[in-house]
């Protein structure tokens, strides 16, 4: 197995400039973010960077000691490839660290046409066991995968030990029980995805509905998504976290609204050598930027030192309010998130119980995140 | 277009002035808005009995009672810290929604537009307004920056 030799990465999101610079001042070693077209997964309005946007971006990184990537992690459509392969084209003349891509096509592209620009696999891709992933490193030269987060920290050490190329994983931010970039449900509710568009749960989409008894209720297209009960801690409105009835009673049928957040978890993920931690979140805010890089870098240099890391700074950023941490030294379910969390894929039983995200190092179950 | 109160005018010309304040330091806030610029924003701030009409493509902002039925295309509701805070990116947007500390009806795209223009223009609305008062800002800032670094001295000869 790969002992890690120094703390792995710390890959931080932006989704605008400014978001950008405060990951870096933050501690971010590195940065990612998508120009603002649909070859990211976080094409929202108001989003992303245009292409002297990026160039400046890239150079405040460089100035500071930090790197960029480029996600450009969507599947080109059928005839019309050149928005994507002009993605690529401008990220390596702009001086990129990196490309991420999810699109086999896209990172032949890459592989051909700019063989000295590092190449990193998208989680959208999905790849997610051993021949997958030495299939894009021999293909490709695919330097690094970005892990889908259905993995167990032993699966992840596990595949360390065998592929050729580094990992990175999720240690932060929204949660889904989808095989990423396979997933259509915002296709079916909407017309738009993740996978082509860009957009999971398009906003274009999306109606909140205030009731005169302080409840809220959230639709996509046609579907109603949930009704949280006055003051009752919000979630996204996406339908894995739909609330829906099922034999009469009303519940989360796939996965309720709870964030990601492996910060109890650093050390055995750490010593599965994963090489670089990512926190999901280029549609969040400065101050969400801000407090999870910081968060994160503590708990990395406090982890360095052999002191205790402070695993509780993150719950108010949390989706619903909870999140799948649990309290130092307890190897069982998430501490915030335990109270409704738990239940659910025992009790469902489906395909993804196996995945139950890294959280189940300690062997618990837990849950799981999506999307960079 | 609806007119406010004359009685609400003194209110709105200072709103008014805010945000060219804000605008001509950050000219290119609107910018990321693209279409959204067009929209009508009604920025409710609800431990206040005013509503704000924010008009981004007019560079305009209007004030008007609460009880006033005043058409939008979004609505964005919370309480005056939490918006100022959030206008000024010291809030994440998704967290004080998902805690419910502010609410969104109508075109939830615009609204996200909206946040995300004004999270990446690191507004300080306070200093800008001070900028555009030139010369008479200084003594302002300076009286702005002593309330803050006394306040927790006050607060503390005041404390139980």
């Amino acid at each position: 197995m790969k002992q890690i030799k120094s703390l792995p990465e710390l890959v931080c999101p932006a989704g605008t400039p400014s978001a950008l610079r405060v990951a870096v001042d933050a501690g971010a070693d590195v940065v990612y973010c998508g120009f603002r077209d649909k070859t990211n997964a976080r094409n929202f309005p108001g989003l992303n960077f245009s292409r002297d946007e990026m160039a400046d971006g890239i150079r405040y990184a460089h100035t500071h000691g930090a790197k960029t990537y480029i996600a450009i992690n969507t599947f080109p459509q059928a005839g019309n490839v050149t928005l994507w392969k002009q993605a690529v084209d401008d990220a390596a003349s702009f001086g990129a660290d990196a490309v991420i891509v999810a699109d086999i096509g896209l990172a032949a592209y890459t592989a051909k046409n700019h063989p000295h620009l590092r190449l990193h696999l998208s989680v959208q891709a999905s790849a997610s066991n051993e021949d997958a992933i030495c299939y894009y490193c021999d293909a490709f030269n695919v330097k690094r995968v970005v892990l889908p987060r259905v993995l167990s920290i032993p699966e992840i050490t596990a595949l360390n030990s065998v592929i050729p190329c580094e990992t990175e994983v999720f240690a932060f931010g929204g949660l889904c029980v989808m095989a990423e970039g396979r997933c259509n449900l915002s296709s079916y509710a909407t017309g738009k995805s993740p996978n082509m568009n860009g957009v999971c749960s398009p906003a274009s989409h999306v109606r909140y509905r205030q009731d005169k008894d302080g409840a809220m209720t959230s639709k996509l297209g046609e579907f109603t998504i949930n009704r949280f009960a006055k003051e009752e801690a919000a979630g996204y409105p996406t339908l894995c976290k739909g609330r829906f009835r099922l034999n009469g009673e009303a519940g989360y049928i796939f996965e309720e609204p709870t964030s990601l957040d492996a910060l109890s978890l650093l050390p055995d993920l750490l010593k599965s050598g994963v090489a670089a931690l990512k926190i999901e979140g280029r549609q969040r805010g400065r101050a969400y930027i801000e407090a999870v890089v910081l968060a994160f870098r503590q708990a990395l240099d406090a982890y360095a030192k052999g002191r205790p890391i402070k695993t509780d700074a993150l719950i108010n950023l949390a989706e619903g309010g909870q999140s799948t941490r649990r309290p130092a030294g307890r190897a069982g379910p998430a501490a915030e998130g335990e109270k409704r969390n738990r239940h659910l894929l025992p009790r469902h039983g489906h395909e993804q119980a196996r995945g139950q995200c890294h959280a189940r190092a300690g062997g618990g179950p837990d849950a799981d995140d999506r999307g960079q | 277009m609806e007119k406010s109160l004359p009685r609400l005018r003194p209110l709105e010309h200072l709103a008014r002035w805010t945000l060219h304040a804000v605008l001509d330091r950050h000219p290119e806030i609107f910018d990321r808005l693209g279409d959204y610029a067009a929209c009508r924003y009604l920025i409710d701030v609800k431990d206040t009995p005013f509503v704000l009409l924010l008009i981004p493509g007019e560079r305009d902002i209007r004030i008007h009672l609460r009880s006033k039925e005043v058409r939008a295309d979004a609505a964005i509701r919370g309480s005056f810290m939490t918006l100022a805070q959030l206008a000024q990116g010291g809030g994440d947007g998704d967290a004080l929604f998902f805690s419910r500390d502010i609410t969104i009806e109508g075109d939830t795209e615009a609204v996200l537009a909206l946040r995300n223009a004004l999270d990446d223009a690191d507004l300080d609305i306070i200093h800008d307004s001070f900028d555009a008062l030139g010369f008479w800002g200084s003594p302002l800032r300076f009286g702005y920056r002593a309330f803050k670094e006394m306040k927790p001295l006050i607060s503390g000869m005041f404390a139980p």
